[in-house]
Parts: C-alpha cells; sequence; structure tokens
C-alpha cells in the first residue's frame, strides 16, 4: 500500500517539483564531488611534497654517507651501551633463532632482555635450554608502571648478556615491554619485534643519531621492511628479493611510499610522530619520565612518541626524534586479505585512539611542525581520510548514474585521484632506485612498478575501508577499550607492530 | 700448498690481502661477503679462513661460531680482520672460536708473518 | 571541462611514463658504469697494491707513474687508510710524488662539497702537518658534511695544537659538527692534548664542557681530578655534571670519592646517583660502603638495585656487608640476595649489569 502511494505522489508531484530537485539535488552532488576531487588532489599533493623532502634528504645521507665513518661509531668509547627488549608471546618457533641473530649484532656493548609474556608454547623451555639460563631472585625496579605479574626471571650461564623474564600476560605487549625497560640497566633501549629481522648493522646506524648530538636526539626508529619473499639464513637477510604474493608485493611498494619516503620526509621537517613498534630506539630516562609505554593505549608507538613531543616541549629543552632510513629492519607482512584487514583495522584504532588521546598538540602552535602539520594531517587523511576517500567515490559513482556529473568530470576525477596516486608510487621507486637499490634484479623492479599500477585499483580502495571500519571501532568502543584485546595475548593481529 | 679463504665486503683489502698471501705461495679464494664465506668455506674446505668482522648480512663472528659448530672446521684457523681495537670485540672474537685477530689498517708484511705463524701452530 | 581533463591526465600519464623511464634508464646506466669502473678500478687496483709491495718491474712502474686519471687518486686515497708500516710510507710518497697534497689543500676552498670532504678525508689519511691549517679551517665550513669530515682528519693528524680548534668548533652553535665525531678526534690525539682540553672544562659552552670532561675522563687524566670535582659539584648543566661523575670513576682518583659520596644525597637527580654509584665502585674505596648500603634501603629501587652492584664489587668488606644486609632482612635485603646469586653465577661478567 505505500508503495503505491509513493508511486502515486511521486506520479503527482513529478511535474510541480521535478525541475527544481533535480538542481537542487544536482548542485550538492556536484558540490560534493568537486569536494572529494579536492581532497584527492589535497591529499596527493601534501604526499608529493613529502615525498621531494624526503628525496632531498636522501641525497644529503647518501652525499654523507661515505664521509660518515660509521666504523668511528664501532670504535668510540662515547658509543652508549643498549639495552635491546624484546616482547614474545607464544613464539617458539624462532624465538631462538631471533635472541641468536640479537647477539650477534654489531655494537660495542649491549645486553638483551625477553620478556616471556604468557606464553603457553615452549617459547621459554627453548630458551632456557639453548642459553643455559638459571633464575636469580631479581627484583624489578618499578620505574614504569605494569600490570602482570612477574614470574620468575632468568640470566644466561654462558657468556651472552641475556635476561628472560617470565610473566603472567594481560595480553598487551606494552606491559611486557614496560617489564623490560624496569630491568634495562643501559642508557638506551631498542625496542625489537621477536619476529623482526636485523642486519647486522642496523643497532649501531639507529644509535648512530644518539652518539652524534647525545644533547638532543631522544629517540629514532629504524625503517622496516617486508621481509616476505627474502633469502633468510639464521635470523638474518642474505638476498632482497620481491615476494611472490601479490599482497605482499603491493605492500612493498606501500611501505617504501609511506614508511620509508613518508616518515623520512616528517622526520625532516621535525614532526615524526610514529616510530616503529618493531624497531625503535629510546633514551632510557626519558621513557621512565614519561611513565613508559601507556598500557591502555591502542596506537601504543604513536601514542608514545605523541608524550614524549609532549614532554619534551614541557621540558623547554631542544630535543630531536630522528627517522633513520636506512637501518632496515625486515618483518614479514601479511599475505592474505583477512590478515592484512585485520592488520589495518587495528592500526587505524589505535591511531585514532591516539589522536583522541593527544589532542591538545593538535594546532597547537608550542608544538610547532608536529601541531601545526603533522597532526593535521592525520586528522584529516588518515582519520578522515576513509570516509572521504569511500563517499567520494560512491557519490561520483551516484552522480554518474543520475548524470548529474558528465563524463568528463568522472575522467579528471579518475586522473587525479588513481592517476596522481599512480605517480607517487612511481616516484618512490625512482627514488629508492637512486638510493638504496635493494631489489637488484629487473624482474623485481618490473613487478614493483606493476604493484603500483594495481595498488590503486581495489587495494587503496579495500585499505580506506578497512581504515573506516577501524574508525568506527574505535567511535563505539571508546569506553570499553579495556575489555577488547582479551583475546589471544598480542597473537595474530596485536604482534604485527606499525612499522 | 694451503688453501686460503679470505671474505671482506672490502674490495681493497681483498686485493691486499689476496697478493701478499698469493706471493708467499698459498693459494687464495676471496669472498665478499659472511653467506658465501660459509658456502664456500664447506665447498673448499680452505686450511685457513681469514674474516672481516663488518660484513653486510653475517659478521665475522656470526660466520666464525656457524663454523666453529660444524665438526669439518673444528681445528682451521681462523683470523679475524677488525677495525676496531675495543677489548670487547677481540674478546667476543676469541670466545667465537677465532684463533688470532689482525687488526686494520693492517701492514700486508705483517698479515704475512701471522698467516705464517697461525698456519705452522696448526699443522 | 573536457579541457582540463586532457591537460590533467595527459600531464600525469606523461609524468608516470617518464618516472617509469627514468627509473629503469637509471638502473641501466648504474649497473653499465659500476661494471665499467669495476673492471678498470680492478685492474688499477690490482697494479697499485703490487707496487706496495715493491713487485713493480720498470715497464709497469712507468706505466703506472703515468696514469693521471682520477680513478688512481680515488683508489690511493682508500688504500691510503687501510695499509700501515712500510706500505703505507710508500703509499705516501707515491702521491706526494703526484702533488696530491698540494691539490687536495686547494681543494679544501674550491666549491663542492664532496670534492671538500675527499680532501680532508685525504689529508687525514695522509696526515701530514701542513694539512692542520687547511683542516682547521674547514671546521667552520658551510656544509656540515665537510665540517664532520676535517675533524675526523684533525684527530688522525694527531696533533695538540688543534685542540684548540676543535674545541671552538664546539661552541658554534650554527656550524656544528657532532659530539660524537670531535670526541673521537680529541682522543686520537691523546695524551699530548690534555692542557688544551684544559681550558675546554671553562668554557661558557655547554658542548665544550661536556666534551672536555668526557675526553678528560678517558684519557684517564689524574692531574684534573680537582677540576672535575668542582664541575661534578656545582656545574650548572645535568649532562656535565654526570660527564664528571664517570669521568671521575675512569680516573680512580680517591680524590673522587668524597665528591661522589656527596651526589649520592637524597636531592640530587637519579641519573646522577646512578652513574655516581657506578664510578664509586670503579675507584674501589670500601669508604663508599656506608652511604651505598644507605641507599640500597633507601625508596627509589632503580638507585638501590645499581648500589647493590656497586656494593658487591667493593670486595670481600663490600661482600661482608651485603650478607650483613640480608641477615637482619633490612629492606634492601631482596637486591643483595639478588647481586650476591648473580655474581655467583655470573663471576666478574656479573658487574656489568650494575
Amino acid at each position: 500500500m505505500k508503495l503505491r502511494d509513493k508511486k502515486l505522489f511521486k506520479e503527482g508531484e513529478q511535474g510541480l517539483i521535478a525541475a527544481t530537485l533535480q538542481t537542487d539535488t544536482a548542485s550538492v552532488f556536484r558540490w560534493l564531488n568537486w569536494l572529494g576531487l579536492s581532497y584527492f588532489f589535497l591529499l596527493n599533493t601534501v604526499y608529493l611534497a613529502l615525498i621531494l623532502i624526503a628525496a632531498s634528504s636522501l641525497a644529503g645521507y647518501f652525499r654523507r654517507k661515505q664521509f660518515s665513518g660509521i666504523q668511528d661509531a664501532m670504535r668510540s668509547p662515547a658509543t652508549p651501551p643498549v639495552s635491546v627488549l624484546i616482547p614474545a608471546h607464544n613464539e617458539e618457533v624462532g624465538i631462538v633463532e631471533s635472541a641468536r641473530a640479537v647477539l650477534s649484532l654489531e655494537y660495542p656493548q649491549f645486553e638483551l632482555i625477553i620478556v616471556d609474556d604468557g606464553s603457553t608454547d615452549s617459547t621459554f623451555e627453548r630458551l632456557r635450554q639453548e642459553f643455559d639460563l638459571v633464575e636469580i631472585p631479581a627484583v624489578i625496579p618499578d620505574s614504569v608502571p605494569t600490570i602482570g605479574k612477574v614470574q620468575s626471571v632468568h640470566i644466561s650461564r654462558g657468556h651472552h648478556d641475556l635476561t628472560v623474564v617470565r610473566k603472567e600476560s594481560i595480553g598487551r605487549k606494552t606491559d611486557a615491554i614496560n617489564v623490560a625497560i624496569d630491568l634495562a640497566k643501559y642508557p638506551l633501549v631498542c625496542v625489537l619485534d621477536a619476529d623482526a629481522l636485523l642486519d647486522s648493522d642496523a643497532l649501531i646506524k639507529v644509535a648512530r643519531p644518539f652518539i652524534d648530538d647525545p644533547q638532543r636526539v631522544v629517540a629514532t626508529g629504524g625503517a622496516v621492511r617486508p621481509s616476505n619473499g627474502c633469502a633468510q639464513y639464521r635470523g638474518r637477510i642474505t638476498a632482497v628479493r620481491m615476494p611472490n604474493n601479490r599482497l605482499a608485493q603491493i605492500q612493498v611498494v606501500e611501505y617504501l611510499r609511506a614508511f620509508l619516503l613518508g616518515r623520512t620526509g616528517w622526520s625532516k621537517i621535525g614532526a615524526l610522530l610514529i616510530i616503529s613498534g618493531a624497531f625503535g630506539m629510546f633514551r632510557r630516562d626519558v621513557l621512565i619520565a614519561v611513565g613508559g609505554y601507556d598500557l591502555s593505549s591502542i596506537g601504543e608507538d604513536a601514542d608514545l612518541v605523541a608524550r614524549i613531543h609532549k614532554y619534551m616541549r614541557r621540558q623547554k629543552r631542544p630535543y630531536k626524534i630522528t627517522f633513520v632510513s636506512e637501518p632496515v629492519c625486515w618483518t614479514e607482512v601479511p599475505e592474505t586479505i583477512a590478515a592484512l584487514r585485520r592488520q589495518r583495522k587495528r592500526w587505524s584504532r589505535g591511531l585514532v585512539d591516539t589522536l583522541s588521546t593527544n589532542k591538545s598538540l593538535l594546532l597547537n602552535p608550542k608544538y610547532g611542525t608536529l601541531g601545526l602539520l603533522a597532526l593535521p594531517y592525520f586528522v584529516l587523511f588518515e582519520v578522515l581520510g576513509p570516509i572521504v576517500e569511500l563517499a567520494g567515490f560512491v557519490f561520483l559513482i551516484a552522480a554518474l548514474a543520475l548524470h548529474f556529473v558528465n563524463i568528463y568530470f568522472a575522467g579528471l576525477f579518475f586522473a587525479v585521484a588513481i592517476l596522481y596516486g599512480i605517480l607517487l608510487s612511481i616516484l618512490s621507486l625512482l627514488v629508492e632506485e637512486l638510493s638504496y637499490h635493494r631489489y637488484e634484479r629487473w624482474k623485481f623492479l618490473t613487478q614493483a612498478m606493476i604493484s603500483s599500477v594495481t595498488e590503486n585499483f581495489g587495494f587503496r580502495q579495500l585499505h580506506a575501508y578497512w581504515r573506516l571500519e577501524g574508525l568506527v571501532m574505535a567511535l563505539l568502543r571508546r569506553d570499553a577499550r579495556w575489555e577488547e584485546p582479551a583475546r589471544k595475548g598480542f597473537s595474530q593481529d596485536q604482534s604485527i607492530a606499525i612499522p | 700448498m694451503t688453501q686460503v679463504l679470505v671474505a671482506d665486503d672490502d674490495p681493497d683489502i681483498l686485493e691486499l690481502v689476496r697478493y701478499k698471501l698469493n706471493q708467499a705461495g698459498y693459494e687464495v679464494t676471496t669472498v665478499g661477503n659472511g653467506k658465501d664465506a660459509l658456502e664456500k668455506a664447506k665447498s673448499i674446505n680452505p686450511g685457513l679462513i681469514i674474516l672481516d668482522v663488518m660484513m653486510p648480512f653475517h659478521s665475522g663472528i656470526d660466520v666464525t661460531i656457524e663454523l666453529r659448530s660444524d665438526p669439518q672446521f673444528k681445528s682451521t684457523p681462523i683470523i679475524l680482520l677488525t677495525a676496531k681495537s675495543l677489548e670487547q670485540d677481540t674478546e667476543r672474537g676469541f670466545s667465537a672460536g677465532a684463533t688470532d685477530y689482525i687488526t686494520k689498517p693492517f701492514s700486508p708484511r705483517e698479515l704475512l708473518s701471522r698467516v705464517q705463524a697461525v698456519i705452522g701452530r696448526s699443522v | 571541462m573536457r579541457l582540463a581533463l586532457v591537460i590533467s591526465s595527459l600531464t600525469l600519464l606523461f609524468s608516470i611514463c617518464l618516472l617509469v623511464a627514468a627509473t629503469f634508464v637509471f638502473r641501466l646506466e648504474r649497473i653499465r658504469t659500476e661494471r665499467k669502473t669495476l673492471i678498470y678500478q680492478d685492474n688499477l687496483r690490482k697494479l697499485l697494491v703490487k707496487f706496495l709491495s715493491e713487485d713493480l718491474n720498470p715497464s709497469e712502474l712507468a706505466r703506472l707513474k703515468k696514469i693521471r686519471s682520477a680513478d688512481l687518486d680515488k683508489l690511493s686515497d682508500s688504500l691510503l687508510s687501510k695499509v700501515k708500516g712500510r706500505a703505507k710510507d710508500i703509499l705516501v710518497s707515491f702521491l706526494e710524488s703526484r702533488g696530491a697534497v698540494d691539490e687536495a689543500i686547494q681543494r679544501t676552498r674550491k666549491p663542492g662539497c664532496v670534492g671538500r670532504c675527499r680532501a680532508a678525508l685525504f689529508l687525514g689519511n695522509i696526515a701530514t702537518t701542513e694539512a692542520q691549517r687547511p683542516l682547521e679551517y674547514m671546521l667552520s665550513d658551510v656544509r656540515r658534511d665537510v665540517r664532520i669530515t676535517a675533524a675526523r682528519s684533525l684527530g688522525q693528524l694527531q696533533r695538540p695544537e688543534s685542540i684548540p680548534a676543535l674545541l671552538a668548533s664546539a661552541e658554534d652553535h650554527h656550524r656544528d659538527i657532532p659530539f660524537g665525531t670531535l670526541l673521537l678526534a680529541v682522543l686520537r690525539i691523546g695524551m699530548p692534548g690534555i692542557p688544551g682540553l684544559q681550558t675546554g672544562l671553562h668554557s661558557q659552552s655547554e658542548k665544550t664542557r661536556a666534551l672536555s670532561v668526557e675526553a678528560l675522563g678517558l684519557l684517564r687524566s689524574l692531574e684534573n681530578t680537582n677540576e672535575l670535582v668542582n664541575m661534578l659539584l656545582s656545574d650548572p648543566s645535568l649532562d656535565v655534571r654526570i660527564r664528571c661523575a664517570r669521568a671521575l670513576g675512569r680516573i680512580g682518583s680517591n680524590g673522587g670519592v668524597d665528591p661522589l659520596i656527596s651526589t649520592l644525597s637524597e636531592n640530587q637527580p637519579t641519573v646522577l646517583k646512578l652513574i655516581s654509584c657506578g664510578s664509586l665502585a670503579e675507584i674501589g674505596d670500601t669508604a663508599a660502603i656506608p652511604h651505598l648500603m644507605d641507599l640500597l634501603c633507601g625508596s627509589d629501587n632503580q638507585v638501590a638495585r645499581r648500589a647493590a652492584f656497586a656494593i658487591a664489587r667493593l670486595g670481600t668488606p663490600g661482600v661482608e656487608a651485603l650478607h650483613t644486609c640480608i641477615s637482619t632482612s633490612a629492606p634492601g635485603s631482596r637486591y643483595a640476595i639478588e647481586v650476591l646469586t648473580t655474581v655467583e653465577i655470573k663471576g666478574q661478567e656479573a658487574f656489568q649489569r650494575g
């Protein structure tokens, strides 16, 4: 009945209001479409600027490299000792290899602390056998807050400076890291993922800014690249290859553009917000002063850096947070849509969470480029991005179907959204080719080129959708965020840190 | 004639070592990184191995540990080439199983006499 | 609209193609030149190495002397930093005969950042006295890379006369040189540089003072104990005070004991206390034991733990003090137990933990 009513109504009124309605809706649609178009244009142009800044900074880096004297840093008695911290949860497969790879890194003096965060497999047993661990009655100084109860502390009887802590898990990696920060004895701490593979000189390279500028540098982050497809031997990458998996190939290009060049760019203008959870180094006293990782935060990596920024600005001392583009840390990226979706939803949630807890920084001139550029960028493009992107496409298609816009506008939209995107990816590849050229074979280069194109058809839109899901989750579960992560410790998606 | 395997990522060092040892009548094989060193060592079974400590992928210390865990290389003399004169590094080298070490920059003559001493000791 | 579409898509498509092409061309070019220079350099290198071993026959020697390529200069440069002894002497005189030193000195003032860096590097490697002035001049070069290389090279020259210039460059905030680079440079100069470093202790600049303190500590300069003590107690910069505490430990003079003990008091910053514990242990004066015991039983866990390790390093009296602490189950006894167990397992290595 209703349907018929509607139909009648429609037919009856059509003649009267059709014209006005048509023009009203049309202008709204057009307006929205232009908004979407400008948004894409702005986003891509900002990225272009970032890549160009990064390229110039990389050019300087490479010019310097031949005179940088990395050997000096190895020799210098002023190279501060480092505590390497690895949180591990059910990592029996790779933990011994990871530990051995870390212990044989090139660095004058360092210790390794592994926190076995309530593993239910033989993670601890394997470590105990390999390194001849014995329990000691250690006391954990509570310099930073922790929740999970520490069950026992073990040290290696051999000559390795290795400590293994067993604790009850509260399902949060941050709690495990905080325990390790408490136990760390050296002035610098390096937080590392259990499954991350480091190059043998990665530690010295990421510590380098601390040696060069000890008064100012408080944190550094290393570049992370996907390890999928690469040849590995004993916890080290021995040959860099392109993965066979399409999804992983796309991520190689994405990591290059967003995490290598994007972060180099942000770091250059002094507005680095994210230091990878897979590979970051901090001054221990600063970590303690800010209270370590926030146990309730979901995007712990960005949250920590934001709090360090806040703390240092309050201290009114000049400081630097640097991204080191070279020391490559390799980490496995998801190869299935489902796993990738979980990961990206989590990142998006984490970012929204971090931004909302640190909103005092937004547009705050006290925080310089961070407050005035980086945070607005994150809010505008990373948080609102998925909404505008998806809406942009939906409205475009709707408008096309309703003949509100012509095919030329659609073409223009396509050019700005898609072609410009491809351009950025290809540009990133060119910068990589001129700088690191890590992907030696022609085949890899071609694969990367193809991925730069395919990324923009499907993947990018899917990614926007996943981020939207994460955003919605973050908004809905605001109050209940404590209950959420109690799934299976930080297995699966949780263990995949933001690179 | 003793086979010597030299691993270093620096072509200058490789050539310096290769030439000097060649002159003295050793047969020298050179490789550019730790992984190749491991593979080559297994295939040619050299009488002496010279390893640079700072190499891409696997450091000389990594390689030493790895070789020492293999019965084939239980007693093969290993000399580490190190650019640093830090105590803990030589300590690390020796505890990994190195026979001797030489710090860079080095004198080719000194290198030769060390090599001869090490080989003489092991025979 | 149509025009906008055509222009924008064509521009974008064109740039994409251009970038793709550029990437491939750059790679091709890189591979080609790499291959070419590799073969060429390989041959040159072989010739040079043979020359260094004094095995070249006259005709080869004549050939080598006739080569006027930049590659040969580069190769000799890079070999220079890798050999010592007789081979180095030969190389140095070869380079001098080619006029390389004068040329490098001239290059230090020419435009081109890479060229200046290379010149500085070379002058450091060849380490001739005449390079001191030009290198000091380069410490205030507009390019940071050049300044860094020059500082490093001055270290290689090992001339105490250049200490004032190195310290002065630490004061320059606009044209800065990394702390680590400067430190290594003054350390390379070594003991002869100590008088120069002493004047750096009175500098207005925090970085210069930190640098001088750190270097004097690492050089174990006993005669500066008093000055370091004064700075430990009264320097306005915490960073400098921390470095003084560490330096006093390294120097190991008993004169450092009382001042270090005074930094263990309640109102001092935690970071300083942590370092002072270690330094007191390093000096090894048992007079510190009662004060460290106070910290061990204090409220700050971090400091208490560090104090326990320090006490254990002070020999038998220290170990006894820890045992007494355990038997009376004083507040710090849990740290005492931890330390004694660790020492039992790891031996001397345990003290690295402190």
